[in-house]
């Protein structure tokens, strides 16, 4: 049986069949919106979250490396310093770049962060009227490999303490 | 009509529920952005301010001696301090320093009279600017906050860091034992002579062949010439020269020394002329070779510290017992540069005598605050 609606706007009646079509094709249209809009969208939000996890990612091993540098560099102020010159001994510096890297004045397993090496804990001891009077540690010439970018790091983080310990020059 | 009104109604409903859902979204993406990047920039500024405070409290916990001049001389050394934050771009001010004599408090600022004031706590607010989280939270920067306390914390054992020279003193309550900030004290005795006139316990002074330092007390002189007799110096380093180079120059000890211990087993006879050669060549490495009283080499911006000598002070109480009852620093004398002050003065019946400073700080250039052991060490204790 067919069924018959009228169109309430023109009182012409209108045959069920031929309301079908625009709503197939509105969906059609529809679909083709929600594919436009998803692809868009998610664009955005996968550059937004990648961003994001870019960011938070340095930042992350920004944070650790500065917890280990501040670790190395108090550890540096409290060891006797066995050097008549601002030049640490190979043993002192050895030391120290080792808290850095491992948490102990040995060398260790794993380091703080992967691909960091000795030669990015960079050492500065300070002399007053001819003593040790400070310490600095900073990591330089490392690269944080983040997801879609480097992010070199030069004298960052940088931790200096008064140096208390007991200097030995002899 | 009816139908055009319902769709009509019905898209106008779709347009609100898409901006709500946007809104929503949009929040969420920010909320998440800011947890990563604002949070994590709070942190860092976080650890960046914490090890701000921990460096100034250490460095203002090492200028403390217990006078007016070293809180000034704490804050100025926290105001010296160099670390950064902000990615290690921006300076800090203005931190807020108080000081107490415990570590629990209370916090004064510019305590005087500043005895027995040893603890030092820095605080610091930083403003970090927020970049996501304002949509959420209403605000652009969010203040950070990090505080350290650091304080002279008594020692009362040594394994390295003791010259082999002792002090004598038969009072036995620290800081100072009786010591006077100022006297001149024996640290390497004269030749004992018992065959000189009138040498007794009760004349002590007639005991040597030349006089002990003059600010060694009769009760001194008497422990030492009833249990050391010709025996013992005050020297318990070894007798090699090496050794003694060593153990002048680089503190390193014959054997770790604790308060109570016995020092009787490592007392020796010494070596006179080679330890008078590595303590003039100690005093020469001073900056300051002509200031001989500790006010005025302390007041001296150009000392360094190493005519500062950390010795044992020692109580003789028998023949086979000296005991070690605390520590104190010696200003070690000089004569110009190169200093031979010990050379010259030094020959066998001579004393070494080095002028009392106060308590032994370690790392200090100056005296410390002062504990019942006579020696600190400066730490984080918060």
């Amino acid at each position: 049986m067919r069924r018959w609606i009228i169109n309430l706007c023109t009182g012409i009646p209108l045959s069920a069949d031929r309301l079908r079509v625009p709503r197939r094709r509105l969906r059609a249209q529809r679909k083709g919106n929600a594919l436009v809009e998803f692809a868009v969208g998610s664009g955005v939000l996968l550059a937004a979250f990648a961003g994001t996890f870019e960011l938070g990612y340095t930042l992350n091993q920004y944070n650790r490396l500065l917890t280990a540098v501040a670790q190395g560099a108090r550890y540096a102020s409290l060891i006797p310093y066995d050097s008549p010159t601002n030049t640490p001994s190979a043993g002192f510096q050895t030391a120290v770049q080792n808290v850095v890297l491992y948490g102990a004045p040995a060398a260790g397993a794993t380091a703080v962060l992967s691909d960091i090496t000795a030669s990015n804990v960079r050492l500065t001891v300070t002399f007053s009227n001819g003593v040790p009077s400070s310490v600095t540690v900073s990591i330089t010439g490392y690269t944080v490999n983040a997801l879609f970018g480097n992010h070199l790091l030069t004298d960052k983080p940088q931790v200096t303490y008064p140096y208390q310990g007991v200097w030995a020059p002899v | 009509m009816a139908w055009k009104t319902w769709a009509s109604r019905r898209a106008v409903r779709r347009r609100g529920f898409v901006l709500v859902t946007m809104a929503l979204t949009t929040a969420g993406v920010f909320g998440v952005v800011g947890l990563a990047v604002d949070i994590g920039r709070m942190f860092i500024a976080k650890n960046e301010t914490q090890v701000y405070c921990d460096a100034a409290a250490v460095s203002g916990a090492m200028a403390l001696d217990g006078t007016a001049s070293g809180i000034n001389a704490a804050e100025s050394a926290i105001a010296a301090s160099t670390n950064k934050w902000d990615f290690g771009t921006r300076s800090l001010s203005d931190p807020l320093v108080t000081f107490a004599t415990a570590p629990s408090g209370p916090w004064v600022s510019g305590p005087n009279p500043a005895a027995g004031y040893t603890y030092v706590h820095v605080a610091v607010t930083v403003p970090v600017t927020l970049f996501f989280l304002p949509l959420l939270v209403g605000q652009w920067t969010s203040n950070v906050m990090a505080e350290a306390v650091a304080g002279q914390i008594s020692i009362a054992s040594f394994s390295r860091g003791l010259a082999p020279y002792a002090a004598v003193s038969t009072d036995t309550a620290g800081p100072t034992f009786g010591l006077i900030v100022g006297n001149s004290y024996t640290i390497h005795w004269p030749t004992y002579n018992g065959n000189r006139h009138g040498c007794g316990v009760d004349n002590p002074e007639n005991c040597f062949n030349s006089p002990p330092c003059s600010g060694d007390p009769n009760n001194s002189l008497s422990a030492v010439v009833a249990n050391w007799g010709p025996q013992y110096h005050g020297y318990w380093g070894s007798n090699s020269n090496k050794d003694i180079e060593e153990a002048v120059m680089n503190v390193i000890q014959l054997a770790p020394l604790s308060m109570g211990n016995n020092l009787n087993p490592l007392l020796t006879p010494g070596n006179k002329q080679s330890e008078a050669g590595y303590l003039d060549r100690r005093a020469s490495q001073d900056t300051d070779t002509s200031h001989n009283t500790p006010s005025t080499y302390l007041a001296s911006s150009t000392r360094n510290g190493r005519r500062l000598l950390p010795v044992p002070i020692v109580n003789p109480v028998d023949p086979d017992h000296t005991n070690v009852i605390g520590f104190g620093q010696f200003l070690l004398l000089a004569n110009g540069k190169p200093s031979d002050y010990y050379n010259k003065s030094g020959n066998g019946n001579s004393p070494y005598c080095a002028v009392y400073v106060g308590p032994y700080n370690v790392g200090s250039l100056g005296p410390g605050a002062g504990g019942s052991t006579g020696a600190s060490s400066v730490r984080l204790v918060k």
